[in-house]
């Protein structure tokens, strides 16, 4: 077989345009800084669990993070379900049978932590490992924002890319074809835009109480048809070009034209539109959240935590301040980056007209 | 520990600066000390304190006694009459008159109080008109009100009352029989456009008779104990001079906002459509004629203003002086209370009454059709393996009392139809891990939780509607992972009764509105196991042991037999592990500005809210407060100088179950 040539190589212009976007500084720092904060919500498990990273008991090392759940019993404690492991790593070194390394955030995103003869919300303390503090329930709060964050933002890519992908190859083909498939769509889309999707969802998140998959499934149904109609516009306006019609006289198939010839040269409006479309999945995830048609409790989410901070921004301010400080700064980043591919995507810089 | 709030973040550090005092300390109740370390008094304080002081609780008892002295002419068969005669459960201390400022969250969608959009948070206040008799709520014996006097008939079904003959309207004109038989008539026009009551009144209450002004017989549609049948057959009048005797066809218009005159001791005296009610105290109320009204009703005036935007609008409202007594039932609300200036003041004092909540089935119920729940073992380990010790003592504060029964005070004419004595174990992975491995849960999977030799887990879903009980939740599936049990937790805040009710759950957060007493039959008959729509919604099916109880239950009409059948069947549903009942709030409390003065006692056993002035629901324990005006004038005085009393918190632990 032919060694084929990539479909979407960098082309000179697509070159230029990720200088240009690396040029613009607040966007370029945004996009790396966000991109290492998903990189490490990945690894989250390292950082912040109340699993150990490492046990050493009786000289033979542990390492609980991935691992199965290990019983007390199995670090000589008088428990058979999972060993404490912020207890156990005071525990061992005082009997001199080992050590334990706990991650920097000694919480997960789902476990209590009451103290005795006082009742959470606990404020920040660097003593008890919880450096936000905790919520209503004692569960710590960079745990939640930590995974809570990883859920909002692969929900946000994973709806974005599917809604996008979707939404771009009925757009184009509406575009493409045109003619009776075209208008169908058309209609097909103005009524379906007329649901109210918030409702929508609401309504099923009250009867079947969705989980990861089926929310992602709903929004993307309801996601795709708003992508169609500029993909269509410019599709329209692409596929009367010369190149288009010299592909074609070549023989070309439809599926080809479009994905080698018409995206790319339409990658402008999806690409500038990315950003934005995740920020607002995130939104909407996190109001949901928030009026209570999310994600099924007790999964971490910022929404939650939104309205417990709300219910309590007097006696636990640290709630309120920590979930909205990060939102803005995600979002602020997401926007950054957003503004920032605008301008190097942006046609008026590069098109000579002669 | 001194606990320093560390500074992570720069928008954190703003707020925290507010947080310190709040934290923890203060939060002890009542321990808010002065700078000065001694406490402002004065003179009418001091002395009402004094007199609560050496205030003892009154004897609340009232059996009933025979009355041979009653003759009554007229009648249809030889009767002898009953009456009991309670003392007075007032304070002498109390003092007549003032304004009492209350709110309600809307205003009510009709004075009237049957018909459409009759059935209203506030309807209550339209219907202060007592029954022929009430209820004592410490005894659950029955006193007279307005009736004085009853008597049995012998064909079982027949209560006789002799009426009082001092009752009178709001407006002057006596209360006699003619009002209990346009009871009648109007409960059964379908010109009041309330097919319920037009029920209600023809088939459960099959008669009114009235035998003279002041005798009335009612008759009930079935032959019962006769506690049970005074129960049944108390029934409230009807004004007949306010309705011209008759129920026009255009009832439900032409009284949409016409209050009817009211035999209790507060009238509606004016209002202002969506704004407020203003209540005023009849002259020379005839209920003052027995002794525990004495000292009971002192406040003049009751204005209700409608306040909009839930609790913290409302609570704005206390602080400012707007209202007399704010609610601070909820754990958080109680503890945040202790910061607020006027508590830390002394200007409010705080009330906390102990009392036994009538509850019925309420905690987790377990599907019997659900696989895992099939075996008795796992739903005993249940009891082992879920928490709820735990969730009392951390999210709801250790305030909650935890419940062991599915029923409390089912108390009636002196007789306790609950098992008391049964106990639910204590959280116990260990105990929760054998009984499972007798199901053949025996062994433990990679992520802790246990399973069979066939890998079915020990996981369920816990199916509950209120948003806000997932925190409470959220304690209980963290802890059952100890016990190798996985809980998911199913919020469905639609339609998740209705699961229910089709048996279409795994288990379920819930509890059961209750009577008086339980008639269990619905809910464990075998006769409705299998069956979709039933209250049978264990799928329980227990023919040889538990229909008989069920059977005899409905078949006896003695009520010491009955109460004695609902304690065995507890005692089977308890060993079966149907339900892991959960809790139930054992008090009620709040704050009231200093000048409202309450007897040393507060509450009764059965009482919930005696903070109620207006006396809404017969037999309870409400309007025993007083305004003292004196106190009022120096308490004024205190806030203008700044002046701090000791704060108050008044507890009746009386009542409390332990």
């Amino acid at each position: 077989m032919k060694a084929r040539k990539p479909r979407l190589r960098l082309d000179p212009l697509t070159r230029s345009r990720v200088e240009r976007f690396k040029s613009i500084k607040r966007g370029y720092w945004s996009f790396r800084i966000l991109l290492a904060l998903i990189l490490l919500s990945l690894l989250a498990e390292l950082f912040v669990n109340s699993r150990a990273l490492l046990v050493v008991y009786k000289g033979r090392p542990y390492f609980p993070t991935y691992a199965r759940v290990l019983a007390g019993r199995e670090f000589g404690l008088d428990y058979d379900y999972e060993a404490d492991y912020r207890a156990l790593s005071r525990i061992l070194p005082r009997r001199g049978e080992g050590w334990v390394l706990m991650p920097a955030v000694p919480y997960n995103a789902l476990e209590q932590d009451f103290r005795e003869g006082r009742y959470p919300p606990y404020p920040p303390s660097f003593s008890e490992g919880h450096f936000l503090g905790t919520d209503r329930i004692g569960r710590d709060i960079v745990a939640r924002l930590a995974y809570g964050f990883r859920i909002a933002i692969f929900f946000a890519v994973l709806y974005v890319s599917a809604a996008f992908l979707l939404g771009t190859l009925i757009g184009c083909l509406m575009g493409y074809w045109g003619g009776a498939f075209d208008i169908v769509f058309q209609r097909l889309i103005e009524i379906w835009e007329q649901i109210p999707f918030l409702y929508v969802v609401m309504i099923v998140a009250s009867i079947f109480q969705p989980g990861f998959l089926l929310f992602l499934a709903i929004y993307v149904v309801f996601g795709w048809s708003g992508r169609t109609w500029s993909v269509r516009a410019m599709t329209y306006r692409e596929r009367e070009r010369d190149y288009v019609l010299a592909a074609r006289a070549m023989g070309a198939g439809t599926w080809r034209i479009i994905t080698v010839h018409i995206v790319p040269n339409i990658l402008v409006v999806i690409v500038t539109m990315l950003p934005f479309a995740v920020s607002g999945a995130i939104s909407s995830l996190t109001a949901l959240d928030y009026l209570g048609f999310g994600l099924r409790p007790p999964t971490p989410s910022w929404g939650e935590l939104i309205s417990q901070g709300i219910a309590t921004y007097k006696e636990a301010p640290w709630i309120l301040a920590s979930v909205i400080s990060a939102m803005i700064a995600v979002l602020t980043m997401i926007a950054f980056i957003g503004e920032g591919l605008r301008d190097a995507f942006d046609p008026k810089r590069y098109t000579v007209y002669q | 520990m001194k606990r320093i709030p560390t500074i992570v973040t720069l928008a954190l550090a703003a707020s925290l600066a507010a947080v310190q005092p709040g934290s923890a300390k203060g939060r002890q109740e009542g321990k808010a000390a002065p700078a000065e370390g001694k406490y402002y008094t004065s003179a009418a304080v001091s002395a009402d304190e004094k007199a609560m002081a050496a205030e003892k609780r009154p004897d609340f008892s009232s059996p009933q006694v025979a009355d041979p002295s009653l003759q009554a002419a007229g009648l249809p068969e030889k009767l002898s009459w009953y009456t009991s005669r309670p003392g007075v459960w007032g304070s002498s201390r109390a003092k007549q008159g003032g304004t009492y400022r209350n709110y309600m969250a809307e205003f009510p969608t009709a004075f009237r109080t049957v018909g459409p959009n009759a059935n209203h948070a506030y309807r209550g206040l339209f219907l202060t008109t007592p029954g022929t008799i009430e209820m004592n709520s410490e005894t659950k014996e029955f006193i007279p009100s307005m009736a004085t006097h009853w008597a049995f008939g012998a064909d079982g079904k027949t209560v006789y009352y002799k009426l009082n003959e001092k009752a009178k309207w709001s407006d002057g004109v006596p209360v006699t029989s003619k009002d209990y038989l346009f009871l009648m008539k109007m409960m059964r026009s379908t010109n009041i456009n309330d097919p319920w009551y037009n029920e209600y009144y023809t088939n459960q209450i099959l008669d009114v008779k009235a035998y003279g002004d002041w005798v009335i017989g009612v008759k009930w549609n079935a032959k019962s104990d006769p506690l049970e049948l005074l129960l049944n057959t108390n029934i409230a009048p009807r004004p007949e001079h306010f309705y011209n005797g008759e129920v026009p066809a255009d009832f439900v218009d032409a009284y949409q906002w016409k209050a009817e005159p009211t035999a209790g001791p507060y009238y509606l005296a004016d209002f202002r459509k969506g704004e407020t009610l203003t209540f005023k105290k009849v002259k020379d109320w005839w209920g003052y004629g027995y002794d525990y009204n004495k000292y009971r009703f002192n406040v003049d005036t009751i204005e209700y203003k409608v306040i909009t935007g839930g609790n913290d609008i409302v609570r704005n409202y206390f602080y400012n002086g707007e209202l007399d007594n704010f609610y601070q039932l909820i754990p958080t609300e109680w503890a945040n209370a202790a910061e607020a200036e006027q508590i830390k003041g002394g200007w409010i004092d705080r009330e906390f009454a102990y009392f036994v909540p009538l509850t019925g089935v309420s905690g987790v119920w377990f599907n019997t059709r659900f696989p895992l729940f099939s075996d008795f073992n796992v739903r005993r380990a249940m009891y082992y393996a879920v928490n709820i010790q735990k969730m009392i003592d951390t999210v709801l504060r250790g305030e909650y009392s935890r419940y062991h029964n599915i029923g409390i005070a089912h108390a009636f004419a002196g007789i306790d139809f609950d098992d008391n004595t049964i106990r639910k174990p204590d959280f116990d992975p260990a105990k929760a891990a054998e009984l499972l491995a007798k199901a053949g849960y025996d062994r433990t999977g990679s992520d802790g939780i246990r399973m069979n030799a066939k890998g079915d887990r020990v996981s369920f879903e816990l199916l509950y509607q209120t948003p806000n009980h997932t925190e409470r939740l959220a304690v209980l599936k963290e802890e059952a992972k100890k016990a190798g049990v996985e809980i998911k937790l199913n919020l469905m805040q639609k339609g998740a009764f209705t699961a229910v009710r089709e048996n279409n759950y795994q288990a379920f957060w819930g509890a059961m509105s209750t009577n008086v007493y339980e008639d269990y039959w619905e809910f464990f008959h075998s006769t409705n196991a299998e069956a979709p729509q039933t209250n049978n919604f264990w799928g329980y099916s227990n023919p040889k042991e538990m229909d008989p109880l069920l059977d005899a239950f409905r078949a006896s009409a003695n009520l010491t037999e009955k109460s004695e059948l609902d304690k065995k069947i507890q005692r089977i549903v308890d060993r079966d592990a149907l339900v892991l009942p959960n809790y139930y709030v054992p008090y009620y409390r709040g704050g009231t500005w200093k000048w409202v003065r309450f007897p040393s006692w507060l509450d009764t056993r059965y009482n919930d809210d005696f903070f109620e002035v207006m006396g809404t629901s017969s037999g309870a324990y409400v309007g025993y407060q007083w305004i003292d005006p004196d106190i009022r004038r120096e308490v004024v005085d205190a806030m203008k100088s700044k002046k701090a009393y000791e704060p108050r918190i008044y507890r009746d632990e009386t009542n409390m179950v332990r």
